[in-house]
C-alpha cells in the first residue's frame, strides 16, 4: 500500500509542469481569455508530448500509462489553468479505444481532432441517451472543437461534426471553457461504449484538476503573503492571514489525498470506488472554489483586478465544479450511498 | 499510487483479527477511575501476553516493531473488533514510552519500559500549568538542585488520570525565571512521592478524570532527568512530536462508524417537519453527506501520511493538518448527531451508553487539548507553508 506517486507518476507530473511552466504561464491564459492569443500552439505541444494518449494502450497509439498517471497530469492541468478541451479529447480517445476505433483514437491522440466534453442537461421527466444524438447537453464549448465526447452513467459516445451553432451560452463564468447548452443535431456518432467507466474516469480527473487549482491558489497566496508587507512585516505573519492560508493547505491536502485514494480504489477494482470518486469530486470542488476565493481576499484590492488574474482560478474552479455532476448532484448521491461502501 | 498489500500483510491481518476476536473483553471499561485503572492495565497485560504490546516500539525495547502498514492494519482490526480504548495507558504507550526510547539512558529504559508494556504502571503527563497552556515555555514549576536530588515546588493542571498514575512525565523549570525554553528539565516523577497532592477537576460532562497536581518539596533523584538538566525543551519537543501516525486510523474508522450510525438513525427518526425521516430534510441530509465525504478525505490523508512516513522514516509536518481536520470534523459530526437526535425518543443512547448530548459536549475538547486549533493553524502556516512568525 502506497498512497504516494510512483517514480513513473512523479515523472509524468514533472514533465507536465516543466512544459506548462514554459508554455502556459498565467499571462498566456489571460491572452487566450481576452482573445489576443489562441491555445493552438500549446495544444500542439501537449499532443506532441503524448498527453492525449497518456492512458491508452500502445495498440491505440497511447503511452500505456495508468489511472495514476492521468491523475498526476490533470492535477498539473488544473494548476496551470490549461486552456483547451483536454478532458473531452482524452476521454474521447478512451471511448474510441474502448470501441476498437483505432483510426479515431489515433486522430484524437495526434491532436488533429478536438472534442468538447458534454454531459446530459437534466430536465424533469426526460431521459437522456447519449447515443440518441438529441441531447440536450451542457458542453465545454472551447474554440476549435470538431465534435463532442458525451458522457453519462449509461455510456459514452464520440460525436463529430459542427457543434450546434445555436447553442445557448450559460452563465459566463469561464470564457476559456464557455459552457453552452446544445443538441446533437447534425452530428454523427463515430464510437460509443456502454457502461459507466468513462463517467467515473471523468469525475476522477475533474477531482484531480480541481485539486490542482486549489493548490495553485494556495501557493500563490502563500508567496504573496510572504512578500507583501504592511505595518512593518509580511502580512503572512498576521494570524488571520496565516490561518486563512493554513485552511487552504488543509483543503488542498484533503482534496488531493482523497483523489489519490479514489484512484487507488478504481485501479484495485474495489466496489467502493464510486463512493470515493463522488466524494473526491465534491471535496475538490469546494477546495478549488474556497481556496481561489480566499486567495482573492489575501491579495487585497489587487485581487479584485483583471490584471492579476486571481479571478481566473475561481472561474475555472466553478466551471469544473459544475462539470458532469455539480455540487448538489454529488451531495445527493453521497447522502443516499449505502453504508457498507461509505464506511469501508 | 496503489492499495496492494503484501501476502505477509494479509496474513498479519488474519492473525490480528483472530487474536482480537478471541481476546477482546466482552464488556467496556468501568466508569469508576480505580476500576478503570485495573481494567486498562489488565487489557494491556493481555495484549503483552499475546505479543501485541508496543506495536510501534522497537523490538530491542520489547515492542513488536511492526512496519507502518502493519501498524495501520492492527489499528483497523482493533477498532473493527470494538477493542477497548487505550484509556489510562495512553501516556505510557504513546507519549512517555516513546520519549524514553528516544531520549532516556539505558538504565532509565530498562527500569521503565518493560513495566509500561506489561501493564504494570500508569503514566500521566505534567506539562500544562494554570499560566502555561499553549505557551509551554513559560512553565514555572520549579526544580532546585539539592545534592543528588531535585526539589520540586509548583503545580500542574489538566493532567489526565493523575489520581491513578504511578509516574509522570514532568517538565519543570531549573533555569532562571526568564530562561524560557532554555531552562527546562524533563523528569520522571514518582506520583507516590511525599508532597504530591492531586485535586481532580470536574469537566463539563461531570467526569473528574483530569486534575490539578501540587508539588510541595517533592524530591526527585537527578537520575530521573531524561536528557540534560536545562535541556528539557528538546525532550519535550520529542514527546509532542509523537504524532498518532498510524494510530490515527483508529479515530478515523471510529468516526466513520459514528457517521453511519447517524445515517441509520436519520433514516428512522422524524426530521424538522415532524413527519418525514430526518435524512429527507435537505439540511440534515446534506450535512450528513458532507461529513461522510470529509471522513473519506480524512481516510485518504491518513493513508498518505502513513505512506510518507514509511518512505521518509518519520511523520511529516502535515500531521498537524490531519489532527486539526479530525478535531473540527468530529465536532461537526457530534453536533449533527445531537441535531438529528432531537426527533429520537428520549433516552436513546450510543456507545458506552452515553447520550448524543454527552458526546457533542465532549467533542469540544478536541480543538483545545494537545494543541488548540489556533496553535495548530499557526504550526501549519509556519512549518508546512513557511509563513513568518508574528512579532
Amino acid at each position: 500500500m502506497d498512497m504516494l506517486p510512483s517514480a513513473q507518476e512523479e515523472e509524468v507530473a514533472s514533465a507536465a509542469s516543466a512544459l506548462l511552466e514554459r508554455e502556459c504561464p498565467l499571462r498566456h491564459v489571460q491572452e487566450v481569455v481576452s482573445g489576443s492569443a489562441s491555445y493552438d500552439g500549446l495544444w500542439a505541444q501537449l499532443a506532441e508530448a503524448g498527453w492525449l494518449g497518456l492512458g491508452l494502450q500502445a495498440e491505440f497509439s497511447g503511452a500505456g500509462g495508468g489511472t495514476g498517471d492521468e491523475l498526476m497530469l490533470f492535477r498539473e492541468v488544473g494548476r496551470y489553468l490549461v486552456p483547451g478541451p483536454l478532458l473531452g479529447t482524452v476521454l474521447g480517445a478512451h471511448v474510441a479505444a474502448g470501441a476498437g476505433a483505432a483510426a479515431l483514437a489515433s486522430k484524437l491522440i495526434s491532436g488533429d481532432l478536438r472534442l468538447g466534453l458534454a454531459w446530459p442537461h437534466r430536465r424533469v421527466g426526460q431521459a437522456n441517451d447519449p447515443r440518441s444524438l438529441s441531447g440536450p447537453w451542457i458542453i465545454d464549448g472551447s474554440s476549435g472543437i470538431g465534435g463532442l465526447t458525451v458522457v453519462s452513467e449509461e455510456g459514452a459516445a464520440v460525436l463529430v461534426g459542427e457543434v450546434d451553432p445555436d447553442g445557448e451560452p450559460l452563465d459566463a463564468m469561464d470564457t476559456v471553457f464557455p459552457l453552452r447548452l446544445v443538441t446533437g443535431s447534425g452530428m454523427a456518432a463515430m464510437a460509443s461504449v456502454d457502461g459507466a467507466a468513462t463517467f467515473w474516469r471523468a469525475l476522477l480527473l475533474l477531482a484531480s484538476e480541481l485539486a490542482g487549482v486549489s493548490e495553485a491558489a494556495r501557493d500563490r497566496s502563500v508567496a504573496h503573503t510572504k512578500s507583501r508587507e504592511q505595518f512593518g512585516q509580511p502580512i503572512g505573519a498576521f494570524q488571520a492571514v496565516k490561518h486563512r492560508c493554513s485552511d487552504m493547505a488543509m483543503r488542498s491536502e484533503s482534496a488531493w489525498s482523497l483523489a489519490c485514494y479514489a484512484a487507488a480504489c478504481l485501479e484495485a477494482g474495489l466496489a467502493r470506488y464510486e463512493f470515493y470518486i463522488t466524494a473526491a469530486k465534491m471535496i475538490a470542488g469546494r477546495a478549488g472554489i474556497d481556496n481561489s476565493r480566499h486567495a482573492i481576499q489575501n491579495y487585497g484590492a489587487m485581487g479584485f483586478t483583471d490584471e492579476l488574474g486571481a479571478h481566473l482560478f475561481l472561474r475555472r474552479a466553478h466551471v469544473l465544479d459544475d462539470t458532469v455532476l455539480n455540487h448538489w448532484e454529488l451531495l445527493e448521491r453521497i447522502r443516499r450511498a449505502r453504508p457498507d461502501v461509505a464506511a469501508r | 499510487m496503489n492499495l496492494d498489500l503484501l501476502p505477509e500483510d494479509e496474513e498479519f491481518r488474519q492473525e490480528a483479527r483472530a487474536w482480537l476476536f478471541a481476546n477482546v473483553p466482552s464488556q467496556g471499561p468501568p466508569r469508576d477511575l480505580e476500576k478503570q485503572r485495573e481494567y486498562d492495565l489488565a487489557w494491556q497485560r493481555s495484549q503483552y501476553e499475546g505479543g501485541w504490546a508496543g506495536i510501534s516500539w522497537p523490538r530491542e525495547y520489547g515492542g513488536r516493531g511492526l512496519s507502518l502498514v502493519q501498524q495501520l492494519i492492527w489499528h483497523e482490526e482493533y477498532t473493527k473488533a470494538n477493542a477497548p480504548n487505550i484509556g489510562c495507558c495512553f501516556v505510557g504507550i504513546n507519549h512517555a514510552g516513546p520519549t524514553l526510547i528516544e531520549c532516556a539512558s539505558e538504565d532509565q529504559k530498562s527500569e521503565h519500559l518493560p513495566r509500561i508494556l506489561r501493564g504494570e504502571v500508569v503514566w500521566c503527563q505534567g506539562f500544562s500549568e494554570p499560566n502555561a497552556g499553549s505557551d509551554l515555555a513559560s512553565v514555572r514549576t520549579k526544580g532546585t538542585a539539592d545534592g543528588d536530588e531535585l526539589v520540586i515546588n509548583g503545580q500542574k493542571i489538566w493532567t489526565s488520570y493523575a489520581a491513578i498514575a504511578d509516574y509522570q512525565e514532568l517538565v519543570i523549570r531549573t533555569g532562571t525565571t526568564e530562561s524560557r525554553q532554555r531552562g527546562l528539565t524533563w523528569v520522571i516523577c514518582d506520583m507516590h512521592s511525599p508532597g504530591i497532592t492531586v485535586r481532580p477537576i470536574r469537566n463539563l460532562n461531570g467526569n473528574a478524570q483530569f486534575a490539578q497536581v501540587f508539588y510541595d518539596d517533592v524530591r526527585v533523584p537527578l537520575s530521573n532527568v531524561v536528557g540534560e538538566v536545562d535541556g528539557g525543551w528538546k525532550t519535550a519537543m520529542a514527546t509532542l512530536s509523537f504524532e498518532r501516525g498510524s494510530a490515527f486510523i483508529a479515530w478515523q474508522i471510529e468516526l466513520s462508524r459514528i457517521i453511519e450510525e447517524l445515517a441509520a438513525v436519520a433514516a428512522e427518526v422524524p426530521g424538522p417537519d415532524g413527519v418525514h425521516p430526518a435524512i429527507d430534510d435537505d439540511e440534515i441530509g446534506r450535512r450528513l453527506a458532507v461529513v461522510r465525504a470529509e471522513a473519506a478525505a480524512l481516510l485518504g490523508m491518513t493513508y498518505r501520511a502513513v505512506s510518507r512516513a514509511a518512505r521518509e522514516g518519520r511523520p511529516g509536518a502535515e500531521g498537524s493538518i490531519i489532527r486539526l481536520y479530525y478535531a473540527e470534523l468530529v465536532q461537526r459530526v457530534h453536533r449533527l448527531g445531537y441535531d438529528i437526535s432531537k426527533g429520537a425518543p428520549p433516552g436513546a443512547t450510543m456507545r458506552e451508553e452515553r447520550t448524543r448530548a454527552y458526546w457533542y459536549l465532549d467533542s469540544l475538547a478536541r480543538t483545545i487539548g494537545a494543541g488548540t486549533k489556533d496553535i495548530q493553524r499557526n504550526i501549519i502556516g509556519e512549518r508546512v507553508l513557511g509563513l513568518p512568525r508574528g512579532r
